[in-house]
């Protein structure tokens, strides 16, 4: 009976002992998961980004002939937005515009499509939290972005620049594919949506693995190819030589020389040349 | 002499202080207040309780028995076989402990929390991150739940082996195999309620059993989701049913219960009485140890006892956290993805064959209805052990079976599943953090490597992951669908704090000579910290 009672009272006092420890350290603990749950949102937003955004605004949000580019100085040091006359925070401009989009073009650009809505709200894809995600990453730009982004890639890999009769190394199919299809985000136009000339055979055209050999050969070719595969790296490198009618210049960027290198090159066309 | 005072008002208070003085008047008021709130017993009476003194005659300690209300559902005596450990356990007292543990955890959580698909996992994260002891009061309760599930049935368990269920309890039992369908059930919608991957999908697999039921499997099923699939009304549905619906039943089970453990005394060890008797109603005066103050002082050390180990469990950020997964998607399914694990025998025996048979008939009408009518089914009024070998083997290869289809309900029985996305499920799995969501942000450099080459990684921590990841991909190298496999993990800058981490399995069809890719991206930010328990 006396060790029933003694333990019991030792219990009850260490279970408040416990209690005043927790609540001492509970005010840590909550900002602590404030700042992890903060960082999480901008992971969660970075994949949203990658399979969403990144087609128009660019992988690393530098932006392309579809989108303007996010990680810009004058987005985060509040020049845009006085420019605009936007009277709330960025954050708040930034969800409001991934929320319902943009129905008309912003004043002093040209981009070809408009942003469409990607709430739930407004007909999109992405709930609310996922919107805020979004911005949570994009606002992550702003550190680098207003003392201006340093590369921090380095490379002993040569790049590729614009020589279309460069020897390239051995390709790699499946590399190849990756820089297509995710690195690249060549397949966001060429394969999934018509902005540019599908790769597949079709319309009485072969796959774009062959089908430099038809074009070099027609009479309003503008460029130097000789052969198909030249004709591929030039399709590449300098992308407004000749426009392929019924597409416009400008649309496809014009510096993936400086982006890829001779591998990155060789591994493409090797992938190209898969389509038949 | 002394003048009578004109009475204005009348306060006995103040006449006694009149005729008594005001300590003796003040110190009656008080003894007075102590005995209607103990229905019974005065200051000195509790203080002879609690230093262990023995009665007084009368005993004045059996009044609160018979006129208070809580005591009144527990006996006043127990038989001295019964005040100790065995056969007890006190595992009846300690469901009940749970029951209230839980609800006052749960009335606590529910102040934060909106039964609405657009604000419940906020309303999660804000438990977690803005209310003071919300991750402690999360994880006791989500505790809490499990080991209520486990303690029942070890409740149930014990009273089967002893034999207690037989007559004249047969209505006990069946008041506790509801109580445990009911302990099983709360819990399940339980789940629910986060909002997040594991709770939706958890869930999604436990209805779906639902479907199976013959006639109204398809108004069942959407009766209980609310929907072709759950959501803002199957979340709200199951809310309910978890906080109003099923607590009340429990409830008013929980007192016929206890009304009929005091009607028929508890049961003796099955080796003391002659077979087919019962003796326990009637407890001789010499055998006799009263409810107080032994077996409410273990009781109330249990109590103590057990709130010191539930906050030790749970305060720190070393010991059990409730898991959160991401946001309810019903787009995603998780790789591993499971029911709850008292239901995975369930999942287990589904695997087996038809859904109507496997998933609802057998479990829940078979199992759940034998388990609830077992008394009316084996008459045999002996209780003694060996009398009851058919019994005995019954609920022993009850149990091994049980054990066996629980196996058979993870996802390491009879799921295929490719193992180039298992491989990379062991560094990203998708129904916990994981070992690279768990690695130290800063020990990951930049940089391309290879699974293969795990030993040549600049730091320990990615050789480590890589080693992990090329253990599993052997899988991929033993199967001879697959040639040439490799692992990369490309680890890129992405913006301040954040990397991207692609982790990337490829292949070679061996026949066709085709390349095969399977990858993942992980974006991870230098504070995002998976290891503080959610």
């Amino acid at each position: 009976m006396k060790y029933y009672v003694a333990g019991g009272t030792f219990a009850f006092i260490g279970a408040v002992v416990i209690l005043m420890v927790m609540s001492a350290l509970e005010p840590a603990r909550m900002e602590s998961f404030t700042q992890s749950y903060e960082s999480r949102r901008i992971e969660e937003g970075a994949a949203i980004y990658e399979s969403s955004c990144r087609p128009c605004h660019g992988p690393q949000g530098g932006g392309t002939p579809l989108g303007p580019a996010l990680n810009r100085a004058n987005l985060f040091n509040g020049d845009y937005l006085n420019a605009i006359g936007w009277s709330g925070t960025l954050a708040d401009f930034l969800s409001s515009t991934v929320a319902s989009g943009r129905p008309l073009p912003t004043i002093g650009t040209d981009f070809p499509q408009r942003m469409p809505t990607w709430s739930e709200s407004f007909g999109g894809p992405l709930r609310i939290d996922q919107v805020e995600n979004v911005v949570s990453f994009i606002l992550n730009w702003g550190e680098r972005a207003v003392v201006g982004i340093e590369p921090t890639e380095t490379t002993d890999d040569l790049m590729m620049g614009s020589d279309i009769f460069v020897e390239l190394p051995e390709g790699d199919v499946a590399a190849g594919q990756v820089l297509a299809e995710q690195t690249l985000g060549c397949t966001a136009c060429h394969t999934l949506t018509a902005v540019g000339p599908s790769w597949e055979a079709a319309d009485g055209l072969p796959g774009m693995g062959v089908r430099g050999g038809i074009r070099i050969q027609q009479d309003n070719y503008t460029g130097n190819a000789t052969s198909s595969d030249q004709y591929l790296i030039e399709s590449v490198v300098e992308t407004n030589i000749h426009i392929v009618e019924g597409f416009q210049p400008n649309i496809m960027p014009n510096d993936f020389g400086e982006r890829v290198t001779l591998q990155d090159m060789a591994d493409l066309l090797a992938f190209l040349k898969t389509f038949e | 002499m002394r003048i009578p005072r004109p009475k204005i008002l009348s306060l006995p208070f103040l006449d006694d202080i009149e005729e008594k003085g005001v300590v003796k008047a003040s110190t009656d008021l008080a003894d007075d207040v102590v005995t209607r709130v103990t229905s019974g017993l005065n200051i000195t009476d509790i203080r002879g309780v609690l230093r262990g003194d023995p009665a007084v005659r009368p005993n004045p300690r059996l009044t609160p028995h018979a006129e208070g209300f809580w005591l009144h559902m527990k006996p006043t005596y127990y038989n001295n076989l019964m005040d100790g450990l065995y056969p007890t356990f006190r595992l009846g007292w300690l469901a009940t402990f749970f029951l209230v543990w839980e609800t006052l955890t749960g009335l606590y959580l529910m102040i934060f929390y909106t039964p609405s698909p657009l604000v419940a996992y906020e309303n999660m994260l804000n438990i977690l991150s803005n209310v003071p002891f919300g991750r402690w009061m999360r994880d006791t309760h989500k505790l809490g739940g499990e080991l209520m599930v486990l303690v029942v049935v070890f409740h149930m368990v014990r009273t089967y082996i002893t034999g207690s269920y037989k007559r004249p309890r047969q209505f006990t039992w069946a008041t506790g195999g509801i109580l445990l369908i009911l302990t099983l059930f709360v819990s399940f919608f339980g789940y629910l309620l986060p909002w997040d991957q594991l709770s939706l999908w958890a869930v999604t697999i436990g209805a779906s059993t639902a479907e199976a039921t013959p006639f109204i499997g398809r108004e069942a099923d959407l009766l209980m989701r609310g929907g072709p699939e759950i959501g803002a009304n199957g979340l709200l549905r199951a809310y309910l049913i978890h906080v109003i619906l099923i607590p009340i039943i429990m409830f008013i089970f929980l007192g016929i219960h206890y009304y009929k453990v005091i009607l028929h005394g508890h049961s003796l060890p099955p080796g003391v009485e002659e077979p087919g008797v019962d003796t326990a109603r009637k407890v001789p005066m010499n055998v006799r140890t009263y409810f107080m103050p032994k077996i409410l002082t273990r009781e109330l050390v249990y109590v103590a006892g057990l709130t010191l180990i539930m906050l030790v469990a749970s305060a720190f950020t070393l010991g059990y956290h409730a898991p959160l997964e991401p946001h309810a998607d019903n787009l995603v399914t998780p790789l591993h993805t499971t029911s709850p694990w008292y239901f995975l025998w369930i999942q287990g025996m589904m695997k087996l064959g038809d859904k109507f048979i496997f998933g609802a008939l057998i479990p829940f009408g078979i199992v759940f209805g034998t388990i609830v009518a077992w008394p009316y089914i084996e008459v045999g009024r002996n209780r003694r052990y060996g009398k009851r070998r058919i019994g005995l083997s019954i609920a022993a290869s009850s149990i091994v079976l049980a054990a066996i289809l629980t196996y058979m309900g993870t996802p390491w029985f009879g799921v295929e599943t490719s193992p180039d996305q298992e491989a990379i499920a062991i560094l990203l799995p998708q129904t916990s953090p994981g070992p690279l969501r768990l690695a130290d942000w800063n020990d990951i450099p930049f940089g391309t490597y290879s699974a293969s080459e795990w030993e040549s990684a600049p730091t320990r921590t990615t050789s480590k992951l890589l080693k992990m990841f090329d253990r599993e991909l052997d899988h991929a190298r033993d199967n001879p669908i697959y040639g040439d496999v490799e692992g990369f993990m490309v680890v890129e800058d992405w913006q301040s704090d954040l990397k991207k981490i692609t982790v990337r399995v490829v292949w070679v069809d061996p026949e066709t000579g085709t390349p095969g890719e399977f990858s993942e991206i992980f974006f991870f930010h230098r504070d995002s910290d998976y290891g503080q328990g959610e």
